[in-house]
């Protein structure tokens, strides 16, 4: 057969998940603070924020989400084990009945602290791998994350806590993605979740990490060869929501057993907790257009069933679509992929052009799209900055003369 | 579990039993091969998805029942 196995996680959308907009998936940023300082980093994360969370409002949090019926919390950062409650928190969460899991850049996460989490109730980790040593460190901005990260992965296998990476595609790592396969595959990891680097925060100042919406021409058909190289050896690699969409290779990571890509289900299905409580549809949204208010002045009951902020992906219409998204053949499924990425790329979600379909099918027509920046973010965490769409002519393949001169 | 909203339910796509990729449910012609998105091909069938799809039909089937 060529699909894989199953690997239903919790969080996995039902029908009645969907008509009722039940937050099945909550990714909960605990602190700002972080150890690590990534050129890449949207939320642009380093200080903690000025009115964190207390942990017994933390904990409040969680009884909230418990009753509004959600299934899985993925705690983040910032560096979420840097709040000297995170056990706690971890434990209250299990303790709801709701499944725990925890997304690291692991620097300094010692053997203990993962063991403590792990008998706190911590199902699952995600470690965050951006490409070999060397290029790694610099994504990463601190010598020696790399082996940090890859000694964390042995611990979870000795441990034998779950254990995922995540992979932030930039255009420096894609020829690199086998050679970091490999490794994953080595550090036993089961899970290798991939996304494209996203337009915001510090990567809009370092803009030249950025993939052009061309390289997916490139890029997806390796993700593929990667895809069935490690079903081989028990790696599944999972695509992001900004990966995609209906492309050719679809049917790899999203094939019919998994569900196929039903639009962005941030405000939907996904809740994002920023520190201080605010609550967006999806923890990566730009705050300013997508803050919804905070857990403090308003319950999350009541925020969810009302603000505008999370109710947009809700009615399915195809009217916030523009550009190629707008007459695409997939615009009612798709309606415009993923809301951060567009979004943060050209200051208004429903135009994608990171996408393969979308690539090919201006590809048959002789034309390209890349991206230019012409206005910097501020320096605010999930600022977004602003990029020109230019489409342009395709590059004409050199004929086998060209080739030989 | 407090009632949290409603929304309108995703479009069902299927694949196109000829190239495996994905198309409006109903659709005869498939966009991308031109060819007959019913026809059942070597490929998918061999492929594993027919029977995926048949069990995906039941698990609609009973999950519209249940709601």
């Amino acid at each position: 057969m060529d699909q894989a196995l199953d690997d239903t996680p919790r969080r996995r959308l039902s029908l009645s998940d969907q008509l009722d907009c039940v937050p099945v998936y909550v990714v909960w940023e605990l602190t700002l603070a972080c150890n690590l300082k990534c050129i890449h980093c949207g939320s642009r994360a380093g200080h903690r924020r000025a009115r964190e969370l207390t942990t017994d409002e933390c904990i409040d949090v969680i009884r909230q989400l418990a009753e509004l019926g959600t299934r899985e919390i993925s705690i983040i950062g910032g560096e979420a084990f840097i709040r000297r409650d995170w056990l706690t928190i971890i434990r209250a969460i299990s303790d709801h009945g709701i499944d725990c899991t925890m997304q690291s850049g692991a620097y300094k996460l010692s053997s203990s602290m993962l063991r403590s989490a792990a008998d706190a109730g911590l199902l699952g980790l995600g470690v965050s791998i951006d490409g070999p040593e060397a290029l790694h460190d610099r994504l990463r901005g601190v010598r020696g994350s790399y082996r940090e990260a890859l000694r964390v992965l042995d611990d979870c296998r000795q441990i034998g806590l779950t254990a995922s990476v995540n992979t932030q595609i930039t255009a420096s790592v894609m020829p690199d993605l086998p050679q970091v396969m490999e490794t994953i595959i080595a550090a036993g990891a089961k899970y290798w979740q991939v996304q494209l680097t996203v337009a915001m925060g510090n990567a809009v100042d370092h803009d030249d990490i950025l993939l052009q919406p061309y390289d997916l021409a490139t890029l997806m058909p390796l993700l593929a060869e990667l895809h069935l190289k490690g079903r081989a050896h028990d790696l599944v690699l999972l695509p992001g929501n900004n990966i995609g969409y209906f492309g050719p290779h679809e049917v790899l990571w999203r094939g019919p057993d998994r569900g196929y890509y039903s639009g962005c289900p941030a405000g939907q299905n996904v809740i994002g907790l920023e520190a201080d409580g605010t609550v967006k549809g999806c923890p990566s949204l730009a705050t300013d257009r997508y803050g919804a208010g905070d857990v403090r002045s308003t319950s999350i009951a009541e925020l969810w069933q009302s603000h505008p902020a999370l109710q947009f992906n809700r009615a399915r219409g195809t009217d916030d679509l523009w550009g190629f998204c707008r007459d695409c053949y997939y615009a009612e499924a798709c309606r415009g992929g993923c809301t951060w990425t567009a979004d943060s790329l050209l200051g208004r979600r429903g135009n994608n052009p990171y996408c393969h379909h979308r690539v090919l099918t201006l590809a048959e027509r002789g034309i390209r799209e890349r991206i230019v920046k012409v206005e910097d973010a501020p320096a605010l965490p999930f600022a977004t900055g602003r990029f020109a769409l230019i489409e342009e002519p395709l590059p004409r393949e050199p004929t086998p003369e060209a080739r030989c001169t | 579990m407090i009632a949290s909203g409603h929304a309108k339910a995703a479009p069902v796509l299927v694949l196109c039993r000829q190239c495996v990729r994905y198309v409006f449910e109903g659709a005869r012609t498939c966009p991308h091969c031109h060819g007959d998105a019913l026809e059942i091909s070597e490929r998918y069938r061999d492929g594993g998805y027919l029977v995926i799809e048949t069990m995906q039909r039941i698990d609609r089937l009973r999950e519209g029942s249940e709601s």
